[in-house]
């Protein structure tokens, strides 16, 4: 998501929407959230909570996912004074928290002798896979949210490994359009890898 | 894999990070699973905010959207701190009450967002004047039609104070105002109203404004483009 402007018409005639997911560095819920904002922090939950709790199974499993989300957010919450819009999504900061909070996790269960089987992670994975998983379930979900096109665009050069020509042909757009909508794109999902990044454990 | 990258960026930077996206994805889509968090998590969530919080502290009341006054605090705040260089120009001087009006509204479209969506229609938008970049989409959701404005690297070719999303007859006139925005980069979406025909007013075109107090059309439009 993303926008947002200033909206001059009557309340529900003309609204205006953001995208979270790709997000200016003006996204109001930001602002809201840094200045803490309780309701900006639930809007953040609503958007985010699946796709955090998502990754937290895969990582941590089942009995353990709901209780690191909650982690989570209130690292989240606690430290939103670091957050910096101007480096990145929410979204993107959210899953860096994760992946760190997921890490803790995980070794926090090794540490536990007494850890039966059956409470044993579903899928566990190691520190370097849990890092990159969370890169890309935020990508995955981030190009969701770009324009219906560029998402095509992206989809067709790196998830379909096609060239741009290639794309050109398939899609039949003009090649710089293919080019100017694949670097949008990559523009876009850039600042979830910034927020990714600006994360600290 | 062959990340064709050449063409998008002369930058290392840049083109590191585009190549470290390209290889995240190109590794495979990891979609959301269907198990949702525990219906209790946010209640478990919001009842330990107090703690060892020690931060700012709340600023709005819970779930009725964002308080005025924390957005004019936040914008006072960057005002006096600037991280990100803006057009040059004086792109921001709008009335809070203009602000709770678009931070409502933000999360109400947010959060009715989903299903089904069908494009439309939609263009590239030619440089007119000013520089930037963008493309619109008419789209077709369950809550009605929008116009999905994506721009980058907008500025004005003269002082503005913001920009201003219309939608013209095919011949250029009669414009009709949708929004509003100061952003330079990002995507402006606005759900058309019943009564305004995209087969009358086909045309998507970006302005620059100044605050003058004249809502019409200033004349001098950045991005132009007709949807088909």
């Amino acid at each position: 998501m993303s926008v947002v402007a200033y909206a001059t018409a009557p309340a529900g005639r003309y609204l205006t929407a953001v995208d979270r997911a790709t997000a200016p560095p003006d996204d109001p819920v930001a602002a809201a959230f840094i200045n803490g904002d309780e309701s900006a922090l639930r809007a953040l939950y609503d958007d985010n909570s699946r796709l955090v709790h998502s990754y937290c199974r895969r990582v941590v499993g089942a009995d353990l996912a709901a209780d690191v989300t909650q982690e989570v957010f209130l690292a989240a919450w606690r430290s939103r004074e670091h957050f910096d819009p101007t480096q990145g999504t929410l979204t993107g900061w959210i899953m860096g928290i994760a992946r760190f909070k997921a890490i803790d996790a995980t070794r926090a269960r090794a540490r536990r002798p007494e850890v039966s089987d059956e409470q044993a992670p579903e899928a566990s994975v190691d520190e370097t896979s849990a890092d990159e998983l969370a890169l890309r379930m935020l990508l995955t979900e981030a190009l969701q949210h770009l324009p219906e096109r560029a998402r095509q665009m992206v989809e067709l050069a790196f998830l379909e490994d096609l060239t741009h020509t290639e794309i050109a042909e398939r899609t039949g757009q003009p090649l710089g359009t293919v080019k100017s909508d694949i670097r949008r794109g990559l523009e876009r999902l850039r600042r979830n890898l910034g927020g990714f990044d600006a994360a600290r454990a | 894999m062959r990340l064709e990258l050449d063409d998008l960026t002369d930058d290392p930077t840049e083109r590191a990070a585009f190549e470290r996206i390209g290889r995240a994805l190109a590794a495979g889509p990891v979609p959301v699973d269907d198990a949702a968090p525990p219906a209790d998590l946010w209640d478990r969530i919001a009842a330990r905010l107090g703690d060892d919080d020690s931060g700012a502290g709340s600023g709005g009341a819970p779930g009725v959207g964002f308080s005025v006054t924390s957005l004019e605090q936040h914008r006072a705040a960057r005002a006096a701190t600037p991280s990100r260089p803006r057009t040059g120009r004086t792109l921001l001087a709008v009335a809070a009450a203009v602000l709770l009006l678009v931070a409502v509204s933000a999360v109400l479209v947010n959060r009715s967002t989903g299903g089904g969506t069908e494009l439309v229609a939609s263009t590239d938008l030619e440089l007119l004047a000013g520089g930037g970049a963008g493309a619109a989409e008419l789209i077709r959701t369950e809550d009605g039609v929008r116009l999905r404005v994506d721009v980058s690297g907008l500025s004005p070719a003269e002082a503005a104070d913001f920009y201003e999303l219309w939608l013209l007859a095919p011949d250029g006139s009669n414009p009709q105002s949708l929004t509003k925005f100061d952003q330079v980069d990002g995507v402006v979406e606005v759900v058309l109203p019943d009564d305004l025909s995209t087969t009358e007013f086909p045309v998507v075109d970006i302005s620059e404004e100044l605050d003058d107090g004249d809502e019409t059309h200033s004349g001098k439009s950045i991005l132009r483009g007709q949807l088909a």
